[in-house]
């Protein structure tokens, strides 16, 4: 089959591979037939998840159709068309049964600091990633969910990750009716967060980020009132400013380890004296206001960074943070996405064959042609 | 949300906390099936190898804890990469222009002597 293979960073290529093949009974093989690449597959891009072994395949991003199922699959058969949650989770053990599928017991065997995960380096795992023709789908009766009948796959495929993601965000930020949300970055997770924290009842949602395209498509996706960081010496104090003085009720941080807007972080995170660059970290702390909430969904590497405790702590913050339990998600956002409250395909910005993955990493990544979000669609699946 | 504001749609549908699938986040919610234990979920096609295998595992030794674990898995990452390029092909090239490259600096000192 054809797959995205990395080479070392910044280096991919699309190569020939095994066909997976059913390794456990809870197995199914899915033929991917659409496949997306997440902000986050950027992080591996560029190096920065440790254990990311060259000819890994990335992809947490993927629905498609059952083609082959594992003897003790129980609620899936050939053809079912699922789109499946980038946590690969058991459903039984101690985490699972409270329903957080992030901190599954069973799925990673290689670190303690999380479950397992598609695609995303042998630090979460080492399972082979979706963008490929076909990938394998462990524990398959508990994370794929079946697209109904009435929805095609691009309807459903942010459920998979950055949808939840946004959702959970703006959740664990327990966000009052009218209260003031800070969201940092307009990828999109940003974006999703944005129009969550509308769903909660947000009396006002301020989006940050320094692209001018991505803030100028979060007020026509949105609604949202937009700053532009770049036009401001202080962003910190602007963002006071339009918030009474006080600073948000809540802040959300959907940027993670490659944050602009610091020198000194990027050269720091350049020069691995810590693990990226937490600029959009930093700033969440600052802009809250004080016994205000905190929500963090940017993904961070294991290695450390330096993070201002001191000044959370002294302002009484609350911070809430994780990897999105997808599953416990997904029905209710099917729900929303069905009645029309989210248009979730709406960003999709660019498709490229699966073939030209790497263009559309380089693309994404350089934010080139106004680019939001890139999906992948194998040859089998093109029309 | 400002009253002068255009309806946004969906405003406020899920305002009610218990309306939020993570709420509370120690509710139970058993999805899961019986799976088949003692049969290994996850597999290894990307076996350990060459020098960045050596550092990998000697990474594996360490606690999650401690930073030298991960900074010497990123050095593995980095390792591996190089180990990459050590294909028959790149070796024969890179030979090659060695070679080459020696011929001429003998050939440049012979004169110099002369």
């Amino acid at each position: 089959m054809h797959a995205l293979s990395y080479f070392g960073p910044g280096k991919l290529r699309v190569v020939d591979k095994p066909d997976p093949r059913i390794e456990h009974p809870d197995d199914v093989i899915l033929r991917v037939t659409r496949t997306a690449i997440c902000g986050s597959d950027l992080h591996l891009y560029n190096g920065l998840v440790p254990d990311t072994r060259v000819g890994s395949t990335f992809g947490h991003e993927f629905a498609g159709v059952v083609e082959e199922v594992g003897p003790n699959v129980r609620s899936l058969v050939a053809g079912d068309r699922v789109v499946v949650p980038f946590n690969i989770a058991c459903g039984i053990c101690y985490f699972c049964e409270k329903g957080f599928y992030a901190c599954c017991d069973t799925s990673n065997p290689m670190s303690d600091i999380g479950g397992g995960a598609f695609g995303y380096s042998h630090t979460t795992g080492g399972y082979e990633g979706g963008q490929a023709e076909y990938v394998r789908v462990p524990f398959a009766d508990v994370g794929p969910l079946k697209i109904p009948a009435d929805m095609d796959e691009e309807d459903v495929l942010f459920l998979s990750d950055i949808l939840p993601t946004g959702y959970m965000a703006a959740e664990m930020g327990q966000i009052q009716e009218g209260e003031t949300v800070i969201v940092f970055g307009c990828g999109p997770v940003g974006l999703f967060a944005q129009k969550c924290a509308w769903l909660m009842g947000a009396g006002r949602v301020i989006a940050v980020d320094q692209v001018g395209y991505r803030l100028a498509f979060a007020r026509a996706y949105n609604h949202v009132e937009t700053v532009n960081f770049s036009e401001h010496e202080d962003v910190l104090a602007e963002l006071k400013r339009i918030t009474d003085g006080r600073g948000a009720d809540v802040c959300i941080e959907a940027v993670g380890c490659e944050a602009s807007g610091s020198y000194a972080q990027k050269l720091s995170g350049a020069m691995k004296l810590q693990a990226g660059s937490p600029t959009a970290l930093f700033w969440s702390i600052h802009a809250a206001r004080r016994g205000g909430r905190v929500s963090i969904v940017g993904v961070y590497g294991p290695p450390a960074n330096l993070f201002p405790v001191g000044v959370a702590m002294n302002k009484n913050l609350t911070l809430r943070l994780g990897q999105c339990n997808v599953r416990r998600y997904m029905p209710h956002l099917l729900d929303l996405i069905r009645a029309g409250t989210i248009d979730a395909k709406g960003i999709i910005s660019h498709r490229f064959p699966l073939d030209q993955a790497p263009a559309a990493y380089e693309m994404f990544q350089k934010k080139q042609d106004e680019c939001i979000k890139c999906v992948l669609i194998p040859a089998h699946a093109q029309a | 949300m400002d009253e002068t504001q255009e309806p946004i749609p969906g405003w406020g549908i899920d305002r009610e906390a218990e309306r939020r699938p993570g709420y509370p986040l120690e509710q139970e919610r058993h999805i899961g099936f019986d799976t088949v234990q003692g049969v290994a979920p996850y597999t290894n096609t990307i076996p350990l190898h060459g020098l960045s295998g050596i550092i990998r595992r000697a990474a594996y030794k360490l606690p999650d804890w401690k930073p030298r674990r991960w900074m010497m898995l990123m050095l593995a990452d980095r390792v591996d990469a190089v180990e990459a390029m050590l294909t028959p092909r790149n070796l024969l090239v890179a030979g090659g222009l060695g070679g080459i490259a020696t011929a001429l600096l003998v050939r440049r000192r012979r004169r110099l002597k002369r």
